[in-house]
């Protein structure tokens, strides 16, 4: 009797109205205030949480590509390599592709190489890349999917990493990174791939960001871990930095304005030095 | 009760989502404001002019306003492929070009192009075109890599003088004009 009673009772709750319009609005407001919570997050958490946010599960941009990407020119095996000449020392970087961040751009910029692709922009970090960041590549805005589409590459420099020093760990950084070279072997399976190691910055500059993550300490953590990874992933690596440090093992000061990206001068340096290291 | 309940929770939700609104709006509105600042140049496609056309080198005018202003930043000159590159202008809409980039760290350039001589209207709407492109651009990349570049980007000296159109991004605006007007005395 108890139970039929209870029962009848649910059954003229459930059939009031009032008590489901109550129930929607409480639904929504829960919604809301989540959401809410979420963005304040995001906004504490900054670069970090841009990367943890990142879709970079095989769901990503750049996992997402297929062998259908690949136009007819990669079906070829055969790329064509160019040995390293002083007395022509760019020729190494023939039908190359270069991958980065301001520094890279800087390279583009300044040091005379022409004869390469470039996929780079300020700011330019792991994420952004998985996530699809489109750049401009000989005129069009495109993905790294579409551009590793593009043709084959005989080699690929992958320089990133100091946009990423502010991310809470470098565990983050080099997972992100892994599925991007994986993603480059994908789709270039006979491209040599070269990960370069970081130019450090200026003495001055690590010194200021002594409690901060743009130092030297970082960069060497960094790249230490940049040559575990390649090492793992079968991978060449490439250091390009002596020329352009003092004694110390730090940037040279008068090879920069800010500490971080080089005068012209020095992008041929580290250029002319890269072309000459590659093997 | 429930009437009461129903009417605190609906007031509670409507403050709610109107807090969310309002930042949305606010975030909106500060980069819409970057943005129209720009396009409000676009619009008028050069906020100044020196309308008599002069002959002269655009490499010349460039190391001018480079070596009478003052910049944060080292500027070099580019390669002119490079340069074609970067700005969305075909090579034969524009007779003679230099540009002058910093080294990354600021969002400081000189840039000066001027039109070929086939269809001078219409290759100055495109060397216009060009430089607001480029200009939006670096917006967009410096607004969450060096934000206080922002300053300077959304005030950029853009002048037309004669079929050619100069664009300086500097902090000090009056003094990269007055330069331009002094190279032509």
């Amino acid at each position: 009797m108890n139970l039929e009673k209870n029962g009848n009772k649910t059954l003229k709750l459930l059939k009031n109205p009032k008590l489901w319009i109550l129930f929607v609005f409480i639904v929504i407001l829960i919604m809301t205030l989540a959401g809410r919570c979420t963005d304040l997050r995001s906004q504490e958490t900054g670069n970090t949480g841009a990367a943890e946010n990142t879709a970079v599960a095989e769901n990503t941009a750049v996992a997402e590509s297929t062998d259908n990407d690949i136009s007819d020119s990669q079906s070829d095996n055969k790329v064509n390599r160019i040995p390293y000449d002083p007395n022509n020392p760019y020729g190494v970087f023939e039908g190359a592709l270069f991958i980065g961040d301001s520094r890279t751009e800087g390279l583009r910029v300044y040091s005379g190489i022409d004869n390469a692709v470039f996929f780079c922009a300020k700011s330019m970090s792991i994420d952004k890349i998985l996530n699809g960041k489109k750049v401009n590549v000989n005129g069009s805005n495109i993905s790294i999917s579409e551009t590793l589409a593009l043709k084959a590459y005989p080699r690929i420099y992958v320089c990133l990493g100091i946009n990423e020093l502010g991310w809470n760990s470098s565990d983050e950084f080099i997972r992100q990174y892994g599925i991007l070279l994986d993603e480059i072997i994908k789709q270039q399976p006979d491209a040599d791939i070269y990960v370069e190691l970081l130019i450090p910055v200026t003495a001055s500059k690590s010194e200021k960001e002594a409690g901060g993550v743009v130092n030297n300490t970082r960069i060497y953590e960094y790249n230490l871990r940049l040559v575990d990874l390649a090492e793992k992933k079968g991978l060449k690596y490439l250091n390009p930095d002596q020329p352009l440090l003092d004694e110390n093992g730090c940037l040279k000061e008068e090879a920069s304005t800010d500490g971080v990206h080089l005068l012209r001068e020095y992008y041929i340096i580290w250029a002319e030095h890269l072309a000459q290291i590659t093997y | 009760m429930k009437k009461i309940l129903i009417v605190i929770l609906t007031l509670t939700l409507i403050i709610t989502m109107a807090g969310c609104e309002q930042s949305k709006q606010t975030a909106n509105t500060a980069a819409d404001n970057t943005i129209n600042e720009v396009s409000a140049d676009k619009n008028a496609s050069a906020n100044d002019q020196i309308s008599k056309n002069y002959d002269f080198q655009a490499a010349d005018l460039a190391a001018y306003i480079y070596a009478n202003n003052k910049f944060k930043d080292q500027l070099s000159e580019i390669n002119s492929n490079v340069l074609f590159e970067i700005y969305d202008v075909d090579k034969d809409e524009v007779k003679d070009a230099c540009s002058y980039f910093s080294t990354g760290a600021t969002a400081e350039e000189i840039t000066v192009m001027t039109a070929a001589d086939s269809n001078i209207q219409d290759n100055l709407a495109e060397i216009n075109k060009a430089y607001n492109e480029r200009l939006e651009d670096q917006i967009e990349a410096f607004s969450d890599y060096v934000p206080e570049e922002l300053t300077k980007l959304s005030n950029p000296l853009i002048m037309e003088i004669g079929n050619s159109v100069v664009m300086v991004v500097c902090d000090d605006y009056d003094r990269a004009k007055q330069t331009i007007l002094d190279y032509f005395k």
